[in-house]
């Protein structure tokens, strides 16, 4: 019944999608008031068969109706009822249903918000396009309401790794930070067709895109976050295909985000638009078409790749196609570089640069694949040599693009870059006087400079709250990336009852073990205590499918992360157990809800907690306003004669506090912390590719001796590495310090920051020059 | 600042962002890429133990052993085997019978030391290259 009923809505929804399409043209064609009306009217109608239809889906699920083949494939009757929804959308054709809905969401908003008829009819057929072919492409290929011939009494239910509460929320937010950025898509094309001025366009977009951007962002915040606790090792990010499909609309949506604040550069963000949903479409298709591996695809339907591909190409396509006919005959202002938008079309660049590099690193196997035929994987380390060298001059720009005056900037501001180099200086310093990893410290001292820089532009009330947020969120992600990346300590060990592993000085002891059952798993439960807390890592075995899962535990003090996962089962009433400690590494997650919170409040207005910003757009720049400055947190700190109007000195004096503040952490480095360092960076002589922290041969375990021995004696870390290249030649160093291409890596941002800065300098006095001749 | 000098600077700019991004691109690739073998093209082919590979097969049946920390298993392409030791706790969805992608170093021609393995999180999943490395063995 409900299988009817579903594919009826359906229908119902196709016909007054087309209806919306052929309405609208023929209303534009005609300047017809009444057409106009009534494709408005098929949006409304189009929105509510599809929710219905979505309904559907959702109560069959609840319901556990085993008569439709996609229920008794992903369903099962002794599964929560929250988990029997969300299995609704955690597979193919559910979640390709709710990327429909989400098109014809965003098309009922653009019904109700746009004002101009004209232009929004424009918006609604481009969008109406996009609701018929993918509903084409459901109802032909993937129609969730397919009849099963005969009756289940049980389903193979849903996947144990989705059954977590942090999913039942991230696919749908991912899929509206996707499919949301059909709406920035379709009012590009809206503003192409009618040749529409670049200021109002960019105002109108704004929000759209950053509601389709905090979506997106929080969806990628928990993934990253259910990885974290569910696939059981303590990372973040693994540069995995299905993670970077989310990643690289991120990038482009951040870059188009930044280049909406101004109407100046009206077609690159047209370009943007287009792009980013591109990437979305490419993001949450070419991945689930099964051609590129990845550890984590989900819900995948490798027969439907090609029609995929084709549908994507004939969008992508059409639009670039219009961007390319229409885009010249648009009027654009010109743009001056040395100013806040010259700042952010540098900085979309960057996010560009940035978006090439991911993007190769992705597609690269499946080219490789196709055109060599040789199978080949890239995995995190290119992406850390490639991406992260090519972010980090962005980072070091951010707090001076964010500082920026409208027009007529000087150019002295860049000064600040010298400033950066002998920051940079400091890091390469610090890094030989502390074992710590250079891009752990790289990334400390680009966090404290982007959050201290952020923090100085609001005060001087040239940021408002919501790009401060999201700024400050940047930072404070980096800074849990960096920290917990670089000073985690893992453990293993065998435990029995009572028996305990050291962790960090303190004991994590093994109390008691208990079995069960619940709901539609067995499970094995290890009590531990820690201090004075109790943390219980489980494993799982989850019926039907018969899957063991682990459960890892973690407990968390908001500074550092206790995090536990149990091993197999050793004989003896003995267990394997892996501990890690992982400092600020719940920073990352509220970096990334303060990002959220800043679009969020971007959405809501430009609200401003202590004081009402006067419009500068027609402020002459020369003549700088006086303001009292802001008290901010920071202004506080450093006391009011520090807290002044010199913006640089403002920053220098954040940065040298914070560097101060977080100095103890680095010079209370233990020294096994700093023998482990050492032990990652020698290479085993008997295996050669590992290192001896991760080797177990006799060899490495006396090489291990020998440099914590030298290390009790004060040596340094130099000249230990020097004395195992004198005895064993260059080769025991698995890094080597400076050589021809890691010289290169090293070097190429400081390099690429001060060929920027030559540049400048160069532009900087010929317009003096010029000044002077006139 | 004139237009034109400022297109100038803009176009050189974004070409030598370019570049360096390339440069970047292309020293990554000569270390970071990892190639693909199963364990007969590992017999056929003369691997350095300095080379970072991934190898990948079914597990073979009866093979996984747990010594302590250590682990012992066997990635099978039905013709040839190889042995794999892993020091840590495996995936949850490693399982005997099942595709299995180890990436790590061939310290001989018949021992690989895996750094991580990857299994799927999907009780029905096979990793691509696995399937077709093993409809190639089957010809």
């Amino acid at each position: 019944m409900l299988s009817e009923f579903g594919n009826f809505l359906l229908a119902m929804g196709l016909g007054f999608a087309s209806l919306q399409v052929l309405a609208s043209t023929w209303g534009v064609y005609n300047k017809n008031q009444r057409y106009l009306t009534l494709g408005r009217t098929a949006a409304f109608f189009q929105g509510g068969f599809l929710s219905g239809a979505f309904l559907t889906l959702i109560i069959a699920f609840l319901l556990c109706d085993f008569s439709l083949i996609l229920v008794s494939l992903h369903d099962h009757t002794q599964l929560p009822w929250y988990y029997r929804m969300a299995a609704s959308w955690g597979n193919h054709e559910g979640s390709l249903l709710l990327f429909i809905l989400i098109l014809s969401g965003m098309a009922v908003a653009q019904a109700i918000f746009l004002k101009d008829p004209l232009f929004r009819a424009r918006a609604l057929t481009s969008q109406g396009f996009l609701i018929l072919l993918f509903l084409f492409f459901l109802i032909m290929t993937s129609n969730p309401f397919t009849l099963l011939p005969f009756i289940l009494s049980e389903g193979k239910s849903l996947n144990p790794l989705l059954q977590d509460r942090g999913l039942l929320v991230h696919p749908p937010l991912l899929y509206l930070g996707y499919v949301g950025f059909s709406a920035p898509f379709s009012l590009a094309i809206a503003a192409l067709w009618g040749e529409e001025r670049g200021p109002e366009w960019a105002r109108l977009t704004r929000p759209w895109a950053l509601f389709s951007w905090s979506a997106l962002t929080a969806g990628i915040t928990l993934g990253s976050w259910w990885a974290y606790y569910e696939l059981g090792w303590g990372g973040w990010w693994f540069w995995d295909p299905v993670e970077n499909a989310s990643f690289m609309p991120w990038l482009a949506g951040t870059a188009l985000l930044h280049t909406l604040r101004t109407g100046q550069l009206y077609r690159w963000s047209l370009f943007l638009s287009l792009l980013t949903f591109g990437l979305s479409l490419l993001g949450t298709f070419l991945v689930r078409s099964g051609l590129i591996t990845s550890i984590h695809s989900f819900a995948q339907d490798p027969e439907k790749g090609l029609y995929i591909l084709c549908l994507l190409g004939l969008i992508m396509g059409v639009a670039f196609f219009v961007w390319i006919w229409k885009s010249p005959r648009l009027q654009t202002q010109s743009l001056e570089l040395m100013s806040r938008n010259g700042a952010l079309f540098v900085n979309s660049l960057f996010f560009c640069l940035g978006l090439g590099t991911v993007f190769l690193g992705t597609f690269y196997p499946l080219l490789s694949d196709y055109v060599w035929g040789k199978t080949v994987a890239i995995g995190a380390p290119y992406f850390e040599r490639t991406f992260i060298p090519l972010m980090l001059p962005l980072l070091i720009l951010l707090p001076v693009g964010c500082l920026f005056r409208e027009k007529n900037e000087s150019g002295l501001r860049l000064l600040m870059a010298p400033l950066t180099a002998v920051l940079g200086a400091i890091v390469l310093i610090l890094y030989h006087l502390y074992p710590l990893s250079l891009w752990a410290f790289t990334g400390i001292v680009a966090s404290v400079w982007v959050i201290g820089g952020t923090a100085v532009a609001y005060k001087q009330a040239r940021l408002s709250l919501g790009p401060t947020l999201a700024h400050i969120g940047v930072g404070l992600s980096l800074l849990g990336v960096s920290v917990g990346g670089g000073l985690r300590t893992d453990e293993m060990g065998i435990l029995g009852l009572g028996e305990s592993l050291s962790m960090g000085g303190t004991a994590l002891t093994l109390q008691n073990v208990q079995q069960g059952k619940e709901g539609t798993y067995l499970y094995e439960r290890v009590l531990l205590s820690y201090e004075t807390h109790q943390i219980s890592p489980e494993k799982r075995l989850y019926k039907p499918q018969d899957m063991l899962m682990s459960k890892t535990a973690i407990h968390t003090n908001g500074f550092r992360d206790l995090y536990v996962i149990l091993g197999p089962y050793q004989g003896n009433n003995r267990w394997l157990i892996r501990a890690s400690i992982i400092p600020l590494a719940p920073w990352v997650w509220i970096g990334g809800f303060f990002m959220v919170l800043g679009g969020v409040v971007s959405i809501l207005g430009r609200v401003r907690v202590w004081e009402k910003k006067p419009s500068s757009a027609n402020k002459r720049a020369s003549f700088p306003r006086r303001r009292e400055p802001r008290k901010t947190l920071a202004a506080w700190l450093l006391g009011s004669r520090l807290g002044g109007n010199d913006a640089r000195g403002g920053c220098k004096w954040i940065i040298v506090f914070f560097l101060l503040l977080s100095s103890p952490l680095f010079a209370a480095t233990s020294l096994e912390k700093r023998a482990a360092i050492l032990y990652q960076e020698v290479r085993c002589p008997i295996c050669l590719g590992q290192s001896i922290a991760d080797s177990e041969t006799d060899e490495s375990q006396a090489l291990k001796t020998f440099i914590l021995e030298k290390l009790q004696h004060g040596e340094s870390e130099e000249d230990i590495r020097e004395k195992l290249r004198h005895l064993m030649g260059d080769d025991i160093l698995l890094r080597p310090p400076f050589e021809d291409h890691t010289l290169f890596l090293w070097v190429a941002p400081f390099g690429l920051f001060l060929l920027i800065g030559l540049g400048v300098g160069w532009k900087v006095l010929r317009s003096l020059a010029h000044k002077k001749g006139a | 600042m004139k237009p034109k000098h400022q297109r100038l600077f803009l176009i050189c700019s974004a070409l030598m962002g370019l570049g360096i991004a390339g440069s970047l691109v292309l020293v990554a690739f000569q270390d970071t890429l990892v190639f693909f073998y199963t364990p007969s093209d590992l017999l056929q082919k003369n691997i350095s133990p300095q080379q970072r590979i991934r190898v990948g097969g079914l597990v073979d049946m009866d093979s996984p052993q747990q010594r302590g920390e250590n682990v012992h298993f066997k990635i099978t392409d039905q013709k040839e085997t190889i042995m794999v030791s892993y020091h840590g706790i495996l995936p949850d969805l490693f399982r005997e019978g099942q595709g299995v992608v180890a990436e790590g170093y061939l310290m001989n021609p018949t021992h690989f030391q895996a750094e991580s393995v990857l299994a799927k999180h999907d009780e029905n999943y096979m990793p691509r290259e696995v399937a077709e490395g093993l409809r190639e063995q089957c010809k």
